[in-house]
């Protein structure tokens, strides 16, 4: 099957889709007042109920009756990842943040990556599960799926905010989420031609694979799946061909949606019909800014971006009853624009699709948040190391992999009774342990890895190499001919 | 604008107007709250949920009138 022989199904835009008309049908200024009403109400329940916020407002000097604009929202304090990590250790195992009565959690996600400390956790009432359900329905929806479609996520079942908010979105506008993201690739081709689909999430890397297994298996996808109607994903950026070659390859449109535990645990934006790619030029992803008051500000200065410029993402919860959050710094990077951009004729502002990165160091993995520094210390307290280099690239099956690169001190080396299989063994036992994923060691001489002695050269042990992966495409021959 | 846009064949749920459906679902919500304190032991969660699951269909199609719903014991 050659990719490039199709046509890429993103060519044209179809017309707009609705599923909730009185809600999608708000003018801006409506809106607007939606948003205002809400936060009001929101910060004085809040200051009223929370502990958590009540301090922190208090601390900075701000009470409920000075919200009175959209604007005054600035005056509120920023809630960062330490300060609901601190917060849990405080008062375990919520935080003090919770803010209903404990028999009321009737849910929880964790934020992904590294285990204890980092990981955050978020509650949810029955009224907050069922709303991650109402929003993840609406990407769906916008992409064409509807109640007889079957549709289907390859994520595996764990504690992210992923399974709970696509099993009650794909319910809610579709049908039929069957579960492939606990098995092996091969196992959930077959599922796939066994039960058949109209329409799937895949995060890229793993969309990559599976395309590459179809080509080795003789499998046409637009012919194994005709009706196949969209492939969602989100988690990692893409270079515009890639989109390109996987709708010509699927013969669908490809759509992108931006979640994650701290926007409910479940996607708060997400394309239009223009898909992930139209013409050649990246779509939108539509703020739910019903549910959602975003900031995309400069990090340095904390002022709104200007159209087409980039900055952090801020996420105010103006729906959540349990765990909620005022001010979220993500840190997440991403380009704004003013919904007057996007000629699809929603109210709702957006950013660019494929290319929301960090503005710190941390890294995506398969789906888990990774923070190089932690495994640093992970792996350099072991003190037969002398230094490590890893690299995440796209691999032979054209799925994400980690090659972590380590040089033994001399000494240890050539100590006697020093196993170098065990010691193999255990790092990346650890590794996987604190991170979820497993990495391929390699011993390599100490000259050819870069060596981080003084405190003014900052250590870099990671590289990402996916952009390029994803660029050359998903084919056998291509991907090894990318490997370096 | 017709409900039925992503879904054309259901033409029954069409002729249901916005107000019509408004008023439905808030006497769903109402039903379910009463319901999940019906001192019922199997009754009152799945209730809850219908509950909960009624506030979410109301938080779109009446979403003024929802701002200021709140848990239900707070």
């Amino acid at each position: 099957m050659s990719a490039s022989a199709s046509t890429s199904a993103s060519l044209i835009a179809p017309p707009r889709r609705t599923f909730y008309p009185a809600l999608e049908h708000l003018s801006r200024e409506e809106v607007r007042a939606l948003q205002l009403k809400k936060l009001r109400f929101h910060v004085e329940r809040l200051y009223r109920t929370n502990p958590f916020y009540r301090e922190k407002w208090e601390r900075a000097g701000v009470r409920p009756e000075q919200i009175r604009t959209l604007a005054d929202l600035k005056r509120l304090p920023l809630t960062t990842k330490a300060d609901v990590v601190n917060d849990q250790e405080l008062v375990p195992p919520y935080g003090a943040r919770l803010g209903v009565p404990a028999d009321r959690v009737w849910e929880i996600t964790l934020s992904s990556g590294t285990s204890g400390k980092g990981q955050e956790i978020h509650a949810y009432t029955l009224r907050d599960a069922h709303m991650r359900g109402a929003l993840n329905a609406i990407g769906w929806a916008w992409a064409g799926v509807g109640r007889r479609d079957a549709t289907i996520f390859h994520i595996g079942a764990t504690n992210s905010a992923s399974v709970g908010c696509m099993m009650r979105g794909e319910r809610a506008a579709a049908r039929l989420p069957y579960l492939v993201g606990h098995a092996g690739f091969e196992e959930r081709l077959q599922l796939m031609l066994r039960l058949g689909l109209d329409a799937m999430y895949c995060m890229p890397s793993a969309l990559n694979g599976l395309s590459l297994l179809c080509e080795q298996k003789g499998i046409d996808p637009r012919r194994a799946w005709p009706n196949l109607k969209a492939i969602m994903t989100s988690a990692e950026p893409w270079p515009v061909g890639w989109v390109e070659r996987m709708e010509a390859c699927w013969g669908t449109r490809v759509y992108e949606e931006y979640g994650s535990t701290q926007t409910m645990g479940t996607y708060g934006m997400t394309n239009c019909e223009k898909g992930a790619v139209t013409g050649g030029q990246r779509g939108s992803l539509h703020f739910f800014e019903w549910s959602f008051l975003y900031e995309v500000v400069n990090p340095d200065t904390g002022e709104d971006v200007r159209p087409g410029e980039e900055g952090e993402l801020l996420v105010t919860h103006l729906d959540k009853e349990a765990s909620p959050l005022v001010r979220f710094s993500t840190r997440d990077r991403m380009r704004w624009f003013p919904h007057t951009e996007c000629a699809c004729g929603r109210t709702l502002d957006f950013v660019e699709s494929g290319t929301i990165g960090r503005w710190d160091d941390m890294l995506k993995i398969k789906g888990m948040n990774v923070w190089p520094h932690e495994v640093d210390q992970l792996v350099l307290a072991h003190l037969e190391l002398d230094e490590y280099q890893a690299r995440i690239f796209i691999g032979d099956k054209a799925r994400d992999e980690v090659e972590l690169r380590y040089a033994l001190k001399p000494q240890a080396a050539v100590a006697p009774g020093f196993d170098r299989a065990a010691f193999e063994g255990t790092v990346v036992g650890e590794i996987k342990a604190a991170i979820g994923i497993t990495v391929r060691a390699r011993e390599v001489a100490s000259e050819e890895l870069p060596h981080f002695i003084t405190p003014d050269k900052k250590s870099r042990r990671w590289t990402d190499e996916r952009q390029a992966g994803l660029a050359r495409g998903f084919s056998a021959t291509s991907t090894k001919a990318g490997r370096s | 604008m017709s409900v039925t846009q992503v879904q054309p064949e259901d033409a029954a749920s069409a002729a249901m107007s916005q107000a019509e459906i408004v008023e439905r679902l808030k006497a769903i919500h109402e039903h379910a709250k009463a319901l999940a304190r019906s001192g019922h032991p199997g009754m009152e969660p799945r209730a809850a949920e219908i509950m909960a699951l009624s506030y979410a269909m109301l938080w779109s199609e009446a979403p003024f009138d929802v701002v200021n719903v709140l848990v239900d014991d707070e």
